[in-house]
């Protein structure tokens, strides 16, 4: 009759002290997760990012080419030969065309950073729907924290913005119940409060080798 | 003549239920508070394991040492009824963080490694 009484009792702490456990363990876990996702989208446009700055020469070619035919222009018109005209304005064409077609695929790499990071941000919100809800993001304006320079260019290049690493940042809330495996009208039958606020944030960094991988507070 | 009479005093058996409870109840509580203590102790393990690994994160996002030990503490004493974490270790530099702990006083050596990027990118 006692071990009757006494057994439920044993069960009951058991279960507790292991849902306890297990709380602390999914909000560690929620974190993890966080930063392998921050990470993992980071990366992606770390790619990104190194692509469109390694075409900055190319770019550079371009405008100095353009210039020259430009100069070259301006001289033909000057000499007021048709021919040597023709010849130069076909050149600055030429040259503007390149720029335009070296400028699409610029605009592509940002356009392919800005669906790359919407994409892992919808599977990462579809995975996580399990463990944490209200998932938030913020970041700067666009995925890649970069300027046109010079802005007004046909073919600029593009650099860094000032405070990269703050800009370039992803941070990712979210909100945890702590009485997650009990359920939702039991808790609010008993006024149980266990909601909390995260965020973890993930950000690169412009080193001279390239751009490596930074946690942030 | 009617059936022999038993002249011999019936034996006193008033406390031998009290005795057998005490004896089983004991033994049940015994193997209760092992199962209870072996599971849980399993469990402060993993729990104080990924904490430390959360510690290296800390260490990465740039907190100073003395504070990313004090939060392993910090958050273990919510598990650790009985025991404390000794002698921890954290150390890295830009790209490789290695901590280090024991639970006392089960002797639990711990040991965790965090590379960035490696061990964040599936």
């Amino acid at each position: 009759m006692t071990f009757l009484i006494i057994s439920p009792l044993f069960i009951s702490i058991f279960f507790l002290s292991f849902s306890f456990l297990l709380v602390l363990k999914r909000h560690n876990q929620a974190y993890f997760i966080c930063y392998k996702t921050g990470a993992n989208i980071q990366n992606t446009l770390r790619e990104h990012l190194q692509k469109l700055t390694s075409m900055n020469t190319q770019a550079r070619i371009l405008r100095i080419k353009r210039k020259i035919a430009e100069l070259r222009y301006h001289s033909a018109l000057a000499s007021l030969d048709p021919v040597n005209i023709l010849q130069a304005r076909k050149r600055l064409q030429k040259v503007k065309f390149e720029q335009q077609s070296f400028s699409n695929k610029q605009e592509r790499i940002l356009k392919q950073a800005q669906i790359s990071f919407q994409t892992q941000w919808k599977t990462f919100k579809l995975k996580s729907k399990k463990y944490i809800y209200n998932v938030k993001k913020t970041f700067h304006l666009q995925p890649l924290a970069v300027r046109k320079k010079p802005a007004e260019s046909d073919s600029p290049g593009y650099v860094p913005v000032e405070g990269f690493s703050e800009k370039q940042k992803i941070k990712i809330s979210w909100r945890m119940n702590g009485f997650a495996l009990i359920p939702q009208k039991l808790q609010e039958h008993l006024g149980l409060k266990g909601i909390s606020d995260h965020h973890c944030s993930v950000s690169l960094e412009d080193l001279t080798g390239g751009f490596q991988m930074k946690l942030m507070k | 003549m009617g059936p022999p009479v038993n002249l011999k005093k019936p034996r006193n058996n008033k406390g031998q239920a009290v005795l057998e409870l005490v004896v089983l109840l004991s033994l049940y509580l015994f193997i209760v508070f092992a199962v209870f203590q072996v599971s849980w102790l399993l469990g402060v393990r993993s729990y104080v394991n990924q904490q430390l690994y959360k510690s290296l994160f800390c260490m990465a996002k740039g907190y100073t040492e003395v504070y990313c030990k004090k939060e392993i503490r910090r958050k273990s004493s919510f598990v650790l009824f009985w025991g404390e974490i000794k002698n921890i270790h954290l150390k890295g530099d830009q790209k490789k963080w290695t901590g280090s702990l024991e639970i006392q006083p089960w002797n639990i050596k711990l040991k965790r490694i965090l590379q960035i990027p490696e061990d964040l990118l599936q």
